[in-house]
């Protein structure tokens, strides 16, 4: 029993540890906020055409040196993931990342920082340990590529704004990041490695250095090689922050070691330190695991948390040492809504019992057993308080409450066969079960079950593999979507080739270039000729017809000697009409001749678009032709804006856009099939888990049980001894209890 | 009796050794195996996770591919410099008189704005030749007035995807915002 319960206990304190070193790593100073790096993003604009059509004049131009000029579509996208980020859509902005990536084949160092951030936060830690450790083997390199003037430059308060890119900076954060990344994975040699290379630490990363040292080399000392800067205000505060983990590791470490002195003035110490909310600075926000709209409240429950801890471990040192009532003391402020609150009142009463404050002990004890009626602690409490009887001489009293231990025992017994064949029967859903929170086990144990520290492992995988599922089904969706666009394309390329074939638009476009070419030649001779008569209006050429029709009316005229007299009258007024026509026409040719020229122009033009749209529709139809040509890899590295517009201008290249979908299509159900035969491995192991701890629960149980019968018989015995006594000297009590 | 008391009591100073400070190598070794599994198992669930997340990221560029090819594709963005003079409510996009997009800020959106996030707008098709692009934000100023700022920008879509940013930035000069477009170069 004694070792079950250890062993129990241990894991919470081990898990307690890990905690409390997370919230250490994660709680320190403050410094360059995002705000002002992204402000200068926004200071280095890209090319504007604004309606002026002119470029703003960009701030890069003024550095000294290429490095600060960023790459500016890589930025913008980059700020497209921030936009997702700062409204807490993790997942989009990895996603967004990623997908920069793969359109621009570039990766700047901010953004390679800023997925391995984000994927710690989606929990991908290996990823974002390959992606920390390639950031800083590049940024090694490159920092040592670094000029003196450019490291002048980056260390002038004059550009303290810019510092924030500077990669040394970036470097710097970049192997804080992998070293904590490395602690959680516990590879504390690694660590040690990763904190070594460290020459510089940028302002306000000196507490979280000192912490991940502390980590590193637990249990030894750490060795720090690089100091503190200059102390602000704004990192007096976080230097205090940090400080109370220091002190709290300290004094963890004299506790193991038994220097308990040592470890009490710690503990006393780190009771009295108080600090306000520091600001974190961008990097540190995004690798922590806090919300950024709750930083003000969790740093005072963080700070009230590890007070309560600080009284916790003093109490328990005191009463290792013997030393009830300084417990006592201790404990008789603890606050009531702590996350220690068990464990305080089952020690507070503890010590109550032991400086015989039997009232308060009875009380405390009774309080514990009520509010934790299935835990270990419950349980000592309840055979706490029959001892407490005993003590007092109440043999009457312990007895009954032996009796109804016993018979509490005999229930929880029951009812955790009864969970157990709950467990055993719904094994094959338990996981939906879980997540989808129609949970139908017995609330009581389930809920002791879930906070065993393995079981609760298998519960967050299992809900993670349930929101994986989640994912998956809406892919499926996705990808079918995808599928049938795809058909609705390929049967409009279809339709726009059948509309080709039958009104044979190469025909059409072949007649017309005939006529073109007939107008051209006609245009020509008349430029040759200077036939102005060709570009007559439909008046003139009416008058002209007219003009040749009186022409042969005076022809026929000479004919008859009667009309001979007015001939030469009608053909001056003729030839009169005539000039005055010829001379219209002169007069207009020109500007006839260059509309004339225009027209042929623009028609040339027409056919110039028709010709291309044609071919448009010919390539079109050659790519639905064609079903393969192209390989998975020519369909990842497609991506290139010269392909993407080639593809444009032919149209969708649909067959190669169905290889990337089926290929797509695959993958998905190899992760459909790895996520359920993960489903079903984790399922087995909570199973498992569930099946060991109703073991260990039973056996405690029965523990408790076998405990409280040999209790009884002892108390019955002693009763029996008491009452022989009475029966040879009668005693006033029991003959008041015989009246009674 | 006497026994059985220090037998309880030792059974609690165990307890309470273990709570504090009591050698973890028992549990630890106990609990090795376990670790082991588990890390298999996390191990396995983190590799489809980043699986997951690639197919994603493929699943939404061959989207984009179909439905967006670059010949006729249009992408607005929109951002905030700083956001002093103006606090941004909602926006109206407008392409050739037609309504296209429209969006309607939270607090936490706006603030993503101010903190450097561009946002994705619109993204649609158009075809070659020459727009005019119509953006209405709606807003507040300094004294909690409902403000307009409009922009108009002509463009021409030839065969390259075109990006059309729209920032709000500060003027010193005048105590006001102003909507400036800016063509991203592909």
């Amino acid at each position: 029993m004694a070792i079950t319960s250890l062993v129990d206990v241990k894991c919470s304190f081990k898990n307690l540890k890990s905690l409390l070193a997370m919230a250490l790593i994660s709680s320190s100073c403050l410094a360059n906020s995002l705000p002002t790096q992204d402000k200068e993003l926004q200071q280095n604009p890209v090319v504007i055409a604004n309606e002026s059509s002119k470029e703003l004049p960009r701030k890069n131009d003024e550095y000294p040196f290429p490095i600060a000029q960023p790459e500016k579509l890589a930025k913008k996208l980059y700020r497209k993931a921030l936009f997702y980020y700062f409204q807490g859509q993790e997942e989009l902005a990895l996603q967004q990342l990623t997908y920069n990536k793969a359109r621009l084949k570039t990766v700047d160092d901010n953004a390679l920082l800023f997925e391995a951030g984000l994927q710690v936060s989606l929990g991908l830690y290996r990823q974002a340990e390959e992606n920390l450790t390639a950031l800083t083997d590049k940024l090694a390199a490159s920092s040592e590529q670094l000029s003196s003037a450019e490291q002048a430059w980056f260390s002038s308060s004059d550009n303290k704004r810019i510092d924030c890119f500077a990669s040394k900076d970036l470097l710097a954060v970049a192997l804080l990041q992998l070293a904590e990344q490395q602690i959680n994975q516990q590879q504390q040699a690694k660590a040690k490695q990763t904190l070594a290379k460290l020459s510089h630490l940028p302002e306000g990363y000196y507490q979280q250095y000192h912490v991940l040292s502390q980590l590193a080399f637990w249990p030894q000392p750490p060795q720090l090689h690089l100091q503190a800067k200059k102390n602000t205000v704004a990192q007096t505060i976080a230097h205090k922050q940090a400080q109370a983990y220091i002190l709290l590791n300290t004094a963890l470490l004299h506790l193991e070691q038994r220097a308990f002195e040592n470890a009490e003035k710690d503990l006393i110490k780190l009771k009295q330190i108080t600090w306000q909310a520091a600001e974190k600075s961008f990097w540190q926000q995004l690798f922590s695991s806090e919300n950024t709209a709750v930083t003000v409240s969790s740093s005072e429950y963080e700070q009230q948390s590890l007070k309560d801890y600080a009284s916790l471990l003093l109490a328990q040192l005191y009463i290792e040492q013997q030393q009830f009532s300084l417990a006592y003391k201790e404990l008789a402020h603890f606050p009531q809504n702590s996350p220690f609150t068990e464990q305080a009142l089952f020690l507070f009463a503890y010590a109550s019992l032991k400086t015989q404050h039997y009232e308060e002990s009875e009380a405390i004890f009774n309080l514990v057993s009520a509010r934790y009626p299935a835990n270990y602690l419950g349980w000592q409490a309840d055979i706490l308080l029959a001892r407490q009887y005993l003590a007092q001489r109440e043999l009457d009293t312990a007895l009954s409450s032996y009796l109804q231990l016993e018979s509490k025992y005999q229930q929880q017994l029951a009812s955790l066969a009864q969970f157990e064949q709950q467990v055993i029967s719904g094994s094959a859903q338990f996981n939906r079960k879980i997540t989808v929170g129609t949970v139908e086990l017995d609330s009581t144990w389930w809920q002791k079950a879930q906070e065993s520290i393995k079981l609760t492992g298998h519960i967050e995988y299992a809900n993670e593999l349930s929101q994986l599922k989640q994912k998956l089904a809406k892919q499926q969706q996705q990808v079918q979507w995808l599928n049938y666009a795809i058909t609705i394309n390929e049967q409009r390329q279809q339709s726009i080739i059948a509309q080709q074939q039958a009104k044979n638009y190469q025909a059409s476009i072949k007649r017309l270039q005939v006529r073109r070419d007939q107008l051209s030649h006609i245009l020509l001779a008349v430029v040759e000729h200077n036939d102005g008569e060709k570009f007559a209006s439909g008046k003139q050429t009416q008058w002209l017809q007219r003009i040749s029709k009186s022409q042969k009316i005076i022809d026929k005229m000479e004919n008859y000697q009667s009309y001979q007299k007015k001939i030469s009258q009608y053909q001056q007024r003729l030839k009169r009409v005539e000039g005055v026509l010829a001379w219209q026409l002169q007069q207009e040719f020109p500007q006839r001749l260059w509309r004339h020229r225009q027209q042929l122009q623009q028609l040339d033009k027409s056919l110039v678009k028709l010709q291309q749209q044609m071919r448009q529709v010919n390539n079109i139809q050659a790519l639905a032709k064609h079903n393969t040509g192209y390989s998975s890899d020519d369909i990842l590295n497609s991506n290139s804006q010269a392909q993407r517009s080639l593809f444009g201008n032919a149209g969708l290249d649909l067959p190669q856009l169905k290889q990337k979908q089926h290929r797509l299509v695959q993958q998905h159900n190899r992760l459909v099939q790895a996520t359920t035969e993960l489903d079903k491995t984790t399922d087995n192991n909570i199973q498992a888990q569930l099946l060991a701890f109703i073991t260990e629960q039973r056996q405690s149980l029965n523990y408790y049980l076998h405990h409280s019968r040999r209790a009884m018989a002892k108390i019955l015995e002693e009763q029996r001894k008491v009452d022989n006594t009475d029966n040879i000297a009668p005693s006033k009590n029991a003959s008041v209890g015989a009246e009674g | 009796m006497h026994k059985e008391f220090s037998l309880m009591h030792s059974v609690l100073v165990l307890f309470l050794l273990a709570v504090s400070f009591a050698d973890d190598s028992y549990a630890q070794q106990e609990s090795s195996a376990a670790d082991n599994a588990n890390s298999e198992i996390s191990n396995e669930l983190e590799e489809i996770k980043q699986q997951v997340l690639q197919l994603n990221r493929e699943l939404f560029i061959l989207e984009e591919d179909l439905l967006f090819p670059a010949s006729t594709q249009i992408a607005v963005f929109v951002s905030v410099d700083i956001g002093k003079f103006f606090t941004l409510d909602s926006v109206e996009l407008k392409i050739d008189d037609q309504d296209v997009a429209g969006f309607l800020y939270t607090e936490r959106q706006r603030k993503a704005l101010e903190e450097g996030g561009i946002q994705g707008l619109y993204q649609g098709n158009l075809k070659k030749g020459s727009h005019q692009l119509t953006a209405i934000f709606i807003g507040y100023d300094n004294e909690q007035r409902s403000v307009k700022r409009a922009t108009t920008y002509q463009f021409v879509k030839e065969d390259d995807a075109i990006m059309l940013e729209l920032k709000i930035e500060d003027q010193t000069q005048d105590y006001r915002a102003k909507v400036i477009v800016e063509e991203w170069l592909l």
